[in-house]
């Protein structure tokens, strides 16, 4: 189920320490918030990585952890990192539902914890709706986990039927037909929360699809869904936070189609440029720059988006899926008047900086080191004429 | 080669620099176009005419990007470095002169590179900065410029899965190693079709031109008119004959009546027209059908009669479109009926406009004619009743360039002030370069 029991026994009392530290250092008053941020982050790189995927995971939450501004939610955070991290390597059913419960359920209560003044009851109201939502799909998921049991008398994840799993991993993901509470969430969260929704349940579950498990059903429906559904929903959109929760649906199709076609290697890469971009999005105070991320979004050259959904194409004409491509091309078009929208808004109209948000000196780490991570044109300019 | 993209980027860093000045920035960007129209010279200077093949070209390491020229991309970038100055000219602000030197880098780009993922890339990246450029407040119009992105996006989208198509075929997408498609050439000419057909517009996809002339600024007409529509053109030329030769022959006869249509539709629309620029954008319209025209009955003369058409087009129109811009700075109208009698109080305007209207209804003396010859002798060797009815149609570009001529500028007169020097300076270049081709053209 696990590695080594050394490893988890590790973690555990890692874990135990750091609470200890920080309730320690809170009630002392010497240690500032920076120093337990830094404690945190160093425990989770000299705990984590014996693969590759899990040194991605890792650095993207040091990268997070940036963003958090009381202990509390950095722990929930650190919380739902374990679980994250061993929903990656699980191979039976309960220790799968256990490792997403736990991330969930963290998430759930940092949307309650990160609440603060005026938004309040905008963020429990999200709070209440993801843990209605999550728990009726978990619940659903647990019931099935025992009926298979009772069948067959295992608990593998190999070899059984995986409808079951695929529905709660493509919930968590935010698919079309199980979409809603995405579109809610993006709204009423706080920027920190909403920087680790955005990123970390998709990499850790797309890199558990890739590494994991092998699913034997075909996941094209949900890639027709979420790619119109992520096109046209956005048409009529007011807020900022919903129109690019549905360019995120029609993006997770997207990111569908290519483990569809099973081009993982793909994924991964317009995953890395999607979550490069997000983090990046969600941290720019300068509207031109916000309209050129959504331009990169939006899959035109020569942003690093464009190569990132072009390989995604190149592998789907390859193994000649066909009609998923042509729909694909097709509600790339659609989602680019929404996009086209958003450059509109932000190039043309008097230029001013927003009002920077709280908390800005971690704002600009963030942003600067997303910068230099996305030297968007040459990098990726080059990849394809390498080959 | 290396030098033009060098000397592009090296300008378009250097506008960087002196945020706060407008005038500086001005007079620097205006000077850095000059830059590129240098090295074209030189490009000019050391070409063998000779030659049959592409020269100067540049591969860059093991990559399959290249960059390489022949006849016609010269003489298009040389049309290109001449047209921006005169652009640079027209614009006012700092905004404008960054997306016009970041405009210019990617279109020089897009001439002369050998390879379709690079051409793509490349003009592709214009789109963004045409939807920036077009939908601009003051006499923007948004709808255009959601037309013209999503027209070609749609176009170029269709193009994407083909050329994954022929890089699993030939094993790179560099046209010069691109002769193998041999089987697959019906799907990849049609995606090569789809996204040049938009860009060139012919006829059922041209709908996104009139309205982005109207709506774009006189700098941006320039630019859509003169060099736009010449990267279809070079497409056709440079990437689906080379590769697509069958089926090219195959589709003639439906590209030849999407020509005609296309070709006779604008043209009648013309004399309905009551905005000025639209007129103008039509008879663009009505000009590269012909040219295409002429590139797919690929006779002996089709690539050199459709490139001097190219050319000759690209003097003229934007020369229509800087006059247009002139009256439009007086009065602040493009509204046909607005303006009247202007031959009494603008001479030199008018005399500009009747040497330019001369020039785009092919008259004897301006390159057009020589242009129009061509095309059709070309054509005529493939077919040539094709031939005969667009001799005949001609006639009808001199209904509309006429009824346009007379309406504005006979009449009783309502006296707009006359073109002033810098205006005059700014159509300057075109009309010496239509005049002198009219009467000597070169190869």
């Amino acid at each position: 189920m696990f590695w080594n029991s050394i490893v988890e026994l590790d973690l555990c009392l890692g874990l135990l320490l750091l609470i200890l530290f920080g309730l320690l250092s809170l009630r002392n008053g010497h240690v500032s918030l920076s120093h337990i941020r830094f404690v945190c982050q160093c425990w989770l790189i000299m705990i984590t990585p014996l693969e590759v995927q899990d040194y991605a995971l890792c650095l993207l939450t040091v990268v997070l952890l940036q963003s958090f501004h009381s202990f509390e939610a950095m722990l929930f955070m650190l919380l739902a990192y374990i679980g994250q991290l061993f929903m990656l390597h699980s191979c039976n059913l309960v220790s799968f539902y256990v490792c997403l419960e736990a991330q969930t359920l963290c998430v759930v209560v940092l949307c309650g914890l990160l609440a603060r003044g005026a938004s309040t009851s905008f963020s429990v109201e999200a709070a209440l709706k993801f843990l209605l939502l999550s728990a009726m799909v978990s619940g659903m998921a647990l019931f099935w986990f025992s009926a298979m049991y009772q069948r067959t008398g295992s608990l593998d994840m190999v070899g059984q039927e995986t409808f079951w799993i695929l529905l709660v991993m493509l919930f968590k993901l935010g698919v079309a037909p199980m979409h809603m509470w995405s579109v809610d969430l993006y709204g009423s969260i706080p920027k920190s929360l909403l920087l680790y929704l955005s990123t970390a349940p998709k990499l850790s579950l797309f890199t558990f699809w890739a590494s994991s498990w092998h699913h034997d059903f075909s996941v094209g429906v949900f890639i027709l869904f979420s790619m119109l559904i992520g096109s046209i929903g956005a048409y009529g959109q007011p807020a900022l936070r919903s129109l690019f929760a549905y360019s995120t649906i029609n993006e997770i199709g997207l990111m569908l189609l290519a483990v569809e076609t099973a081009g993982f290697h793909t994924l991964y890469q317009h995953l890395g440029i999607y979550i490069i971009t997000q983090l990046l999005l969600w941290n720019l105070t300068d509207k031109r720059l916000f309209a050129l991320c959504a331009v990169s979004l939006a899959g035109l050259p020569p942003f690093a988006g464009f190569f990132g959904k072009a390989w995604i194409f190149w592998h789907a004409m390859s193994v000649q899926a066909f009609s998923l491509l042509a729909a694909a091309l097709f509600c790339t078009v659609l989602s680019l008047v929404y996009y086209l929208r958003v450059i509109r808004l932000f190039w043309t109209a008097p230029v001013h900086t927003a009002a920077s948000f709280v908390g800005a000196p971690n704002q600009t780490t963030l942003t600067s080191a997303c910068a230099v991570f996305l030297a968007f044109a040459p990098v990726m300019l080059v990849k394809p004429f390498v080959i | 080669m290396y030098i033009t993209l060098f000397l592009l980027t090296f300008a378009l860093s250097l506008v960087f620099i002196p945020e706060s000045q407008a005038y500086v920035i001005r007079t620097w960007a205006f000077v850095a176009t000059f830059l590129p129209l240098w090295a074209v010279t030189w490009m000019w200077w050391t070409y063998d005419a000779s030659g049959h093949g592409l020269q100067m070209l540049v591969i860059l390491g093991r990559s399959h990007l290249a960059f390489g020229i022949d006849g016609v991309a010269l003489s298009l970038m040389l049309l290109t470095t001449v047209l921006f100055p005169i652009c640079m000219m027209l614009l006012r602000s700092v905004a404008g002169f960054m997306t016009f030197i970041l405009l210019e880098v990617l279109i020089l780009g897009a001439l002369c590179v050998l390879d379709l993922l690079g051409f793509y890339i490349l003009f592709e990246a214009s789109l963004i900065l045409l939807f920036l450029l077009i939908g601009r407040a003051p006499y923007g119009s948004l709808e255009a410029a959601y037309k013209i992105v999503l027209y070609t996006m749609a176009g170029s989208l269709v193009l994407l899965p083909t050329l994954f198509m022929i890089y699993s075929e030939c094993g790179t997408t560099n046209v010069l190693y691109m002769t193998c498609a041999s089987n697959h050439q019906t799907v990849l000419g049609w995606g090569l079709l789809a996204v040049l057909a938009v860009k060139i517009p012919l006829m059922p996809v041209h709908l996104w031109l009139p309205e982005a002339h109207v709506a774009a600024p006189t700098a941006g007409s320039v630019l859509l008119a003169g060099v736009l529509l010449k990267l279809g053109g070079i497409g056709f030329l440079r990437f689906m004959l080379p590769v697509v030769p069958e089926f090219c022959v195959s589709v003639f006869p439906l590209v030849s009546t999407l020509c005609l249509v296309s070709f006779l539709f604008s043209t009648l629309s013309t004399l309905r027209q009551i905005d000025l620029k639209k007129i103008v954008a039509y008879s663009s319209i009505a000009h590269m059908s012909l040219v295409t025209l002429a590139i797919f009955s690929q006779s002996e003369f089709s690539a050199y009669s459709s490139s001097f058409m190219m050319i000759a087009h690209g003097l003229i129109s934007p020369a229509l479109f800087l006059i247009v811009g002139i009256l439009y700075d007086r009065a602040h109208t493009k509204f046909i009926l607005y303006f009247s009698g202007l031959g009494a109080s603008m001479p030199i305007g008018s005399t500009l406009f009747f040497l330019f209207t001369l020039g785009n209804l092919a008259f004897p003396l301006f390159p057009n004619f020589i242009a129009e010859i061509l095309c059709l002798v070309s054509i005529f060797a493939v077919h040539e009743l094709l031939a005969y009815v667009f001799c005949v149609c001609q006639v009808l570009g001199a209904a509309y360039g006429f009824w346009a001529f007379n309406r504005v500028v006979h009449g009783m007169p309502r006296g707009p002030a006359d073109v002033t020097r810098t205006e005059f300076h700014t159509v300057l270049p075109l009309l010496i370069g239509a005049v002198w081709l009219g009467i000597k053209p070169m190869a």
